[in-house]
């Protein structure tokens, strides 16, 4: 089965490799000693659709809390980017989303099992987090 | 949408007869699925079991109980113990809650049953052969994301010769 690119960069980071991009038509893969001769070659297929996937203003976080990879977006367009991209829509948080839920944690602290019900929530409803 | 109705029905006061357009449309604003539950539970008084569940959606008993599980997480049903459903048990029950208890009320099922007397159930249905048509535009471009545009690919060839593939102080460039 082919790879999703959102599938590619979890592995790199399972490799403890960073990926980047040096002007449009370059992926960088640091340190370079980590990368398995193989892995290169699966990173060189899918190339251009790595470098448009770090374009995204996005990161990509291993959340204790919730036992699972999540990513930070700006907006609900780099989240749709993110979906096309192999991410399921529910591990997508975007800056409106973290916006509300911080200020909630100012309100009262937001405990690791309340974080897993409203993860739980989008996951089941495929909810938004709103005001 | 009461005003609504009652005005396009000639009158100036609400009626009873005014209600269940809001109950049609509300229940059809619900996912799919969920909405034949709902109206499930209204024609069965308030409670359903897995089997009732499943041929209502016309899915399988694991697709039910996802359904009747969002139902109860949204508060709208209380569900009984958790269980597989194995044959010799009791099945997996869900009932409205108090609060929407009127739902499963004979007079909540009467205004329900309307919706089917009144003109097919829809007084606004388009009939076959009449309303908007659907046509694709004559000419239909399909994006394909499997392979860049021809400009990037030319500009990267260069880079996939493996002389290209080389390793700085700690990058790999490909």
């Amino acid at each position: 089965m082919t790879p999703t690119p959102i599938t590619l960069l979890q592995r790199a980071a399972e490799h403890g490799l960073k990926l980047g991009s040096e002007g449009r038509h370059t992926l960088t893969v640091e340190p370079a000693e980590r990368c398995p001769p193989s892995f290169a070659d699966t990173l060189k297929d899918h190339k251009w659709l790595l470098l448009d996937l770090l374009r995204l203003p996005f990161v990509m976080v291993f959340s204790k809390a919730l036992g699972e990879t999540i990513f930070f977006c700006q907006d609900e367009d780099t989240k749709a980017a993110l979906v096309e991209a192999g991410a399921e829509p529910w591990s997508v948080y975007t800056r409106d989303e973290l916006r509300v839920l911080v200020a909630q944690n100012r309100v009262a602290p937001l405990s690791h099992a309340e974080l897993r019900k409203v993860h739980d929530i989008k996951r089941t409803f495929g909810g938004r987090i709103t005001e | 949408m009461r005003e609504a109705h009652a005005l396009i029905c000639g009158r100036r006061q609400l009626t009873v007869e005014d209600l269940w357009p809001v109950l049609d449309v509300t229940f059809d604003s619900a996912p799919t699925n969920r909405a034949k539950v709902i109206r499930g539970l209204v024609e069965a008084g308030g409670t359903l079991n897995t089997s009732g569940v499943a041929k209502l959606l016309g899915h399988s008993s694991p697709t039910a109980r996802k359904e009747m599980e969002a139902l109860s997480v949204l508060g709208i049903v209380d569900k009984s113990a958790e269980g597989k459903d194995e044959p010799g048990r009791p099945e997996t029950q869900i009932k409205l809650v108090s609060d929407f208890a009127w739902f499963g009320s004979d007079e909540c099922k009467s205004l329900m049953g309307k919706v089917t007397d009144i003109q097919g159930g829809n007084p606004f249905k388009i009939q076959p052969g009449q309303g908007i048509k659907k046509e694709f535009p004559p000419c239909v471009t399909v994006k394909d994301d499997s392979a860049p545009d021809v400009e990037e690919a030319g500009a990267g060839v260069d880079t996939f010769v493996p002389a290209e593939q080389h390793t700085g102080k700690e990058k790999l460039r490909l």
